[in-house]
């Protein structure tokens, strides 16, 4: 179950996504509404020794979605900002679940996660606002647990008149957001936590 | 031989089955079984981790700490953990002479692990319908570096790593091969679980009593995603009747976390001895949990071992009302040598209990 709420960690990191940039300084730029989008955010956790894969995802409670923010793509670069609600992850398992949120991600004080781009360039193929890229490497800052830190991954991006497809990965470290390491009963979650985001929706 | 075979059967059905394994959690992302289980292979006397997933995981309701020993009524016990398996079965079997029923206690076992430092010590003591009443059908020790250690080393008595560990040991797959009730011998075992993959390596040793194998086993396997696996496996050995390799594959995979496959493959090739010739073992099974705890599945199994040909297929359902309990109904159209080698209606209705 801890290893559930190491999982969870990730996926906050994962939430990181999106969003972003104030509106106002891309006049021009297309964005992405992330409340608007097909969001997918995960994280995949493992815990040692039996390498159980814990494996979290976001889920919307009601109508409100797990992520909200949004992204602006301007001349090729992206800006934006996305925040996942770390209440909303889901590893399957509801002490898992408890146990994560409760006493490793603290979501009563640190209820979100929190992405911020610093680097998104995409490719000269992706200029004209139409096209497909895929591992296109990207930077931002994390926040999560109130601890944020620099992390870095990759993204596929397909690109359309009104529409955008884009899958991120990157990965994380539990201890590096002043999280415990997360055990229960034997079994201890590892450090590193791969954190995917999928988003597909309208880019206007 | 129609009688003999008969006889065969009824001996075998009164066989205890060995440890109880659940292959199909890999469809929660556990890809091995040490959360829950001591034993590296799987199956009996559980973790204080597994016990919390028959509760969370397994079961249809519970309440917390009833998935603990004696439902929760025995407190922290420190380094040492109890356990116990007891098992009834009402066998059904009609075939064109005869209508045959049985009710057959399966599994009287007790059974604890200590544990010190890297070292833990685990055993079974059984009584058994038999000439030789008790019986300890696994004790060995484990010893790994440290709590994520990814080595451990384990040497004594226990069912060797080949294929999927699964309780139906009357499976082709089982049975058929070598490996069904009572075939654990005494080993040494080398076994390596890594993110993506599982290595098992042993030095099969035998037993007392002729008749139980020796030689070597392997067995791989390879994680395709956190809930699916597919593996191979390989015995080389003899049991002082004949001597045999097997040459195994199988497949865990699960689809959703309430869909899943079990499936294994092996050639057997007896080079001396009884049942010479090579032969086919197959067995796969396709299982939907239709509310938690709930199961119901498809299963089917063919062979051709030892000049004869043997196959079945059955429907199940399978149901963990509370953690400690479960209950089975199986029925097949089977015609192999748990049948005495005629075609037969073949059902059974099986009630377990795990302290």
């Amino acid at each position: 179950m801890k290893n559930t709420l190491a999982a969870a960690a990730l996926l906050m990191g994962s939430s990181l996504f999106a969003n972003v940039t104030p509106a106002q300084a891309l006049p021009t730029g297309r964005s992405m509404d992330f409340a608007k989008t097909q969001a997918n955010v995960e994280f995949l956790a493992v815990g040692k020794p039996s390498m159980l894969k814990i494996r979290g995802t976001a889920k919307p409670e009601g109508e409100t979605k797990p992520l909200q923010g949004n992204l602006t793509v301007k001349d090729g670069v992206v800006t934006g900002k996305a925040i996942l609600a770390l209440n909303t992850l889901d590893t399957g398992i509801a002490l898992r679940n408890r146990h994560m949120k409760e006493k490793y991600l603290e979501t009563e004080k640190f209820p979100n996660a929190e992405f911020t781009f610093t680097e998104l360039k995409l490719p000269d193929t992706l200029k004209k606002g139409e096209g497909e890229a895929n591992a296109v490497p990207f930077k931002g800052v994390l926040k999560i647990h109130g601890v944020e830190k620099p992390v870095a991954g990759t993204v596929d991006v397909k690109l359309s008149k009104d529409k955008a497809d884009m899958g991120f990965k990157f990965q994380t470290r539990i201890p590096d957001f002043a999280i415990n390491t997360p055990s229960f009963l034997g079994v201890t979650v590892a450090e590193d936590v791969e954190v995917t985001v999928k988003l597909e929706g309208p880019l206007t | 031989m129609k009688t003999a075979l008969r006889a065969l059967f009824a001996v075998c059905a009164l066989s205890a089955v060995t440890a109880h394994a659940f292959p199909e959690m890999i469809r929660h992302g556990y890809v091995n079984c040490t959360s829950c289980h001591f034993s590296p292979t799987g199956g009996g006397i559980l973790t204080a981790y597994g016990r919390v997933q028959a509760e969370e995981v397994l079961s249809t309701w519970s309440k917390e700490g009833e998935g603990g020993v004696l439902h929760g009524l025995v407190g922290d016990t420190g380094p040492v953990s109890f356990g116990g398996q007891f098992r009834v079965l009402q066998m059904w079997k009609r075939d064109a002479s005869f209508t045959t029923g049985r009710f057959i206690w399966m599994q009287n076992d007790l059974e604890a692990a200590v544990t010190a430092g890297p070292v833990t010590v685990v055993a079974t003591a059984g009584i058994q319908d038999r000439a030789d009443p008790f019986v300890s059908r696994r004790h060995y020790a484990l010893w790994r570096t440290t709590e994520t250690s990814p080595w451990t080393v384990r040497a004594g008595r226990f069912l060797y790593a080949y294929g999927i560990n699964t309780p139906d040991h009357i499976l082709a797959t089982k049975r058929g091969i070598g490996l069904g009730e009572d075939t654990e011998t005494y080993n040494v075992e080398f076994s390596y679980l890594a993110e993506h993959f599982d290595i098992f390596a042993t030095a099969v040793l035998g037993f007392f009593n002729s008749g139980y194998d020796r030689g070597f086993a392997l067995r791989g396997g390879w994680n395709l995603n956190d809930r699916s696996k597919i593996g191979v496996s390989f015995f080389a050995g003899d049991n002082g009747v004949r001597t045999r390799k097997l040459y195994g594959a199988y497949a865990m995979i699960g689809f959703t976390e309430h869909l899943f496959l079990l499936a294994q493959a092996d050639l057997q090739n007896v080079v001396a001895g009884t049942g010479l010739g090579l032969g086919p073992a197959a067995y796969a099974r396709v299982d939907y949990e239709f509310l938690k705890g709930l199961h119901g599945y498809a299963s089917g199994e063919y062979s051709y071992l030892g000049g004869l040909t043997g196959y079945a297929a059955g429907l199940g359902v399978q149901w963990f009302p509370r953690p400690h309990f479960e209950l089975r109904l199986h029925y097949d159209r089977r015609d192999d040598r748990n049948t005495g080698n005629v075609p037969a209606h073949y059902g059974w209705l099986m009630a377990h209990y795990y302290i």
